[in-house]
């Protein structure tokens, strides 16, 4: 489990907790709470600890404010013009102003609460002498990835052989297909990948044809299978001319859309092999 | 203890004390009744048996029944041990705030409850505490209350009673019989 955020200040959670320690502790009234000792003591507390946050600090200094303020106001005699009997905050209210009343009412509610974050503690306290079997992330993590990796590996297995058997069956008829053309058969179906041997030989084809004619066109290339309806050797033609232009030994336009693909022999180059 | 004086388990019981021993998290009595295809009422029977068991031969752990299950945990006696025993304590070791207690505890003892309703308790701004409690699955959303903002509710989760030790929610005194005693808050 990863370690929770820790409180700054050790044993208090905030200025209404620090009072009601205040007043558990020496025995206060909270109505004769001196606000002068309580931010001496809390100051010396603090640089005690050095480990408090603004807010937590600023707060305390809110509700210490408070306390002050009713204090003054109890001291002056108060104005029977003013029917809420009380001071007119910075912005014109009186929402801020909490009084020694509304204090001790919160107290009041915040006590028992205080009283069950004891008995929580305590339990859970308790509770952390025990231990148990524990389900460690990390080994849950291993497995999972040993699992995956099981599964992937068996099934990448089974796919491959299912792979080769449909390409060593298409090999075999392919094979047939060139002699005996049955492309027919696979109609449909992507065809397998020509192997180096035909493709070279279809270069080579090629290249005696530009030593004839410096310039060829894709259609008359490809109308040569015309009458035997081989769909693989077309499929090799075109990458014998991909092969060819890749290495610069020929070049390859189509002046408009859709219009005739014209095959030059590269400039200077010998398309002798 | 002599061997004569040791009592033995019913099949029922040590059936449970097996499954208990390998499960990682907390089981519950249903579960049990239908792995060991065994009447509810004997299950909780031979968990009782083996609770005692456990307690009478001085067992180093212990049967507890948390968030709605049953767990074997070490008995808080050998802690120390434990803690000495590579890194399972450290493993273990749930760090909380106090005032993350304090919140759980409005929380707990409020639940649905909103962020707002918190802060009043409280008298100071909870939003990182809740956010804190919330990253650690201690508490959760469980709605939004049918009010201006429709502000979200949160609860106490199973983990909460897990780290607490808790069966179930209803185990927690009330508010009313918490003692306050010897603490005055009138002017």
């Amino acid at each position: 489990m990863p370690s929770a955020i820790e409180i700054s200040i050790d044993g208090f959670t905030g200025p209404l907790d620090l009072l009601c320690h205040l007043v558990e502790s020496r025995q206060m009234q909270a109505s004769k709470i001196k606000v002068a000792q309580l931010v001496r003591i809390y100051g010396a507390y603090l640089s005690k600890t050095r480990n408090a946050s603004a807010e937590v600090i600023s707060e305390f200094f809110f509700m210490a404010a408070n306390l002050l303020l009713q204090k003054v106001l109890s001291l002056l005699p108060s104005d029977k013009n003013d029917e809420s009997g009380g001071v007119e905050g910075p912005d014109g209210s009186y929402d801020d102003v909490i009084s020694e009343e509304e204090l001790l009412a919160r107290m009041s509610r915040f006590s028992p609460y205080r009283a069950a974050t004891v008995l929580l503690l305590e339990r859970k306290d308790k509770q952390g002498r025990r231990f148990k079997r524990i389900f460690l992330q990390d080994d849950q993590d291993e497995k999972n990835e040993q699992k995956t990796q099981i599964y992937e590996l068996g099934d990448l297995y089974h796919l491959s052989k299912l792979w080769w058997s449909l390409l060593e069956a298409h090999r075999n008829n392919a094979e047939d297909e060139f002699e005996d053309d049955e492309d027919e058969y696979w109609d449909g179906v992507p065809g397998s990948l020509p192997d180096e041997a035909r493709i070279q030989t279809r270069i080579d084809e090629i290249a005696e044809k530009l030593r004839v004619s410096s310039t060829l066109f894709l259609s008359s290339l490809i109308d040569e299978f015309h009458s035997v309806r081989s769909v693989s050797a077309v499929v090799v033609t075109l990458l014998a001319l991909l092969e060819m232009c890749r290495m610069k030994k020929i070049s390859v336009f189509q002046e408009e859309l859709f219009g005739e693909v014209r095959i030059n022999a590269a400039f200077g180059d010998s398309v002798a092999y | 203890m002599a061997k004569s004086e040791l009592t033995l388990l019913s099949a029922t019981a040590s059936r449970i004390e097996a499954i208990l021993f390998t499960a990682t998290t907390q089981v519950s009595e249903r579960e049990l009744s239908d792995t060991l295809a065994v009447p509810l009422r004997e299950i909780s029977a031979a968990l009782l048996e083996l609770q005692e068991h456990l307690v009478k031969h001085a067992h180093g752990i212990e049967l507890q029944n948390v968030a709605g299950g049953w767990q074997l945990a070490t008995h808080p006696h050998y802690a120390e041990i434990i803690s000495l025993f590579r890194d399972v304590s450290e493993r273990q070791k749930v760090k909380i705030s106090k005032a993350s207690v304090e919140t759980l505890a409005i929380i707990a003892y409020n639940q649905p409850v909103t962020r707002g309703e918190v802060e009043e308790i409280r008298s100071v701004r909870s939003e990182s505490v809740i956010e804190t409690l919330l990253s650690h699955g201690l508490i959760r959303i469980a709605g939004r209350k049918k009010s201006v903002g429709s502000p979200l509710l949160y609860r106490t989760t199973d983990k909460f009673l897990d780290v607490f030790g808790l069966g179930s929610i209803s185990e927690l005194p009330s508010l009313d019989e918490i003692s306050v005693s010897g603490v005055t808050f009138e002017g």
